[in-house]
């Protein structure tokens, strides 16, 4: 496709408008930098995973409110994205008063903010949940100083009664006031709840995804040798000393993507025997080599980290 | 390790020590390279300066870039 095709595609199809819009702007706001602040996050799963279905809920409203922008002839946008309309289109010119919209007036705002606080519950984030509060209040000084003067001047009266009839953010519930106390006591709980678990967390867990095998080295002596999974070339992960092949949790995984990754606590740490003696570092080196042939690894590369192998090195040297 | 303004000495006593051990590390460091360099003469040595310790951690895409460059040169 050429860029004339391409420009023409853009101007003509509202919905690559609304996508390339979704991408850029909820994509950055909802997705990305919640991610990024969730980065050296594990989640901690359990109760936790219901962020997922809050999340879910949200990218349900955003994609029924995004059929709503186009249905009316728009897409989805803001105020201050108009100078670049003929790349991200603009609002429909009428008013949209169905579907969630009957609910709440902002249902895709709403809709950003639940992706994110979905984020904030299942990494168990208070960070991920303030960052929310602070994206909802933007998107209360964007409305209430841009878009709603906006829209009273473009719809007039009827804009009004509907002001009159739905509220701005929260889903009004039987009693006035009901919905924001609601969702007051929710928000404080997802703070206080993430808060907790993350103090409470402090204790090790393993949550990366392996299996646990053991191999003897030497008579009496066991090494814990974790698998992480992966097709093709064997690879072997060392653990320094004082430290397990956990060390690799979060890596490994990833370098998964290249290999069948195995990883070996040395003895005397982990979950490996801790026998009175061997460590030095021909020994240390000869129960690498018994595990790597009771596994019938064909010369597998080795990664090791700090005092990883020094004996490793020694003992390739004489065998 | 240590680097100018990553850790402020409190006087001149701690300062000469911290540059002594900063040399003698450096020295160490480039002893380390010039064997591997002799005896793995196509040995592609990468530097991550302030990578720290634990640098698949804290570089964790800059050393699964290098890994992965470095098993096509094996296959």
């Amino acid at each position: 496709m050429s860029a004339a095709e391409v420009r023409q595609t853009v101007a003509t199809a509202p919905w690559v408008r609304g996508l390339i819009f979704t991408v850029l702007i909820p994509g950055t706001i909802a997705i990305y930098i919640p991610f990024s602040l969730a980065d050296s996050l594990t989640p901690p799963g359990g109760f936790w995973n219901a962020g997922w279905l809050v999340s879910g809920i949200g990218a349900a409203g955003y994609f029924l409110c995004f059929m709503h922008f186009l249905a009316s002839g728009g897409t989805p946008a803001l105020t201050f994205t108009r100078p670049v309309r003929f790349l991200i289109g603009e609002e429909p010119h009428r008013l949209i008063q169905a579907g969630l919209y009957r609910l709440t007036r902002n249902p895709m705002y709403m809709s950003v903010l639940l992706v994110i606080f979905g984020q904030a519950i299942r990494y168990a984030s208070w960070r991920i949940a303030a960052y929310g509060l602070l994206v909802w209040l933007g998107f209360h000084i964007v409305v209430v100083l841009l878009e709603e003067p906006h829209l009273r001047q473009e719809q007039g009266a009827a804009y009004d009664e509907y002001c009159r009839r739905v509220p701005r953010w929260i889903v009004r519930l039987r009693t006035p006031g009901s919905g924001l106390r609601a969702v007051a006591v929710g928000m404080t709980a997802i703070l206080f709840g993430c808060h907790d678990a993350r103090r409470a967390d402090t204790s090790w867990r393993d949550l990366s995804p392996h299996k646990t095998q053991f191999v003897e080295a030497q008579q009496h002596v066991r090494l814990e040798v974790l698998d992480w999974g992966g097709t093709g070339r064997p690879m072997v992960l060392l653990s320094g000393s004082g430290l397990s092949a956990h060390i690799y949790d979060e890596f490994a995984p990833k370098l998964a993507a290249f290999g069948h990754v195995y990883g070996i606590s040395r003895r005397g740490y982990g979950q490996s025997s801790k026998p009175d003696g061997g460590y030095e570092n021909r020994r240390l080196a000869q129960d690498i080599f018994e595990v790597v042939n009771a596994l019938k690894l064909d010369h597998p590369p080795v990664l090791k980290t700090t005092h990883g192998a020094p004996g490793t090195i020694c003992g390739g040297q004489e065998n | 390790l240590w680097r100018p303004g990553k850790l402020i000495p409190k006087n001149e006593s701690e300062r000469a020590a911290l540059e002594a051990f900063v040399d003698a590390t450096q020295k160490y460091e480039d002893r380390w390279t010039a064997n591997l360099r002799e005896s793995v003469p196509d040995a592609r040595i990468v530097d991550l300066p302030g990578a720290g310790h634990f640098l698949f951690i804290s570089r964790k895409s800059e050393v699964l870039s290098e890994i992965a460059r470095f098993l096509e040169v094996l296959d």
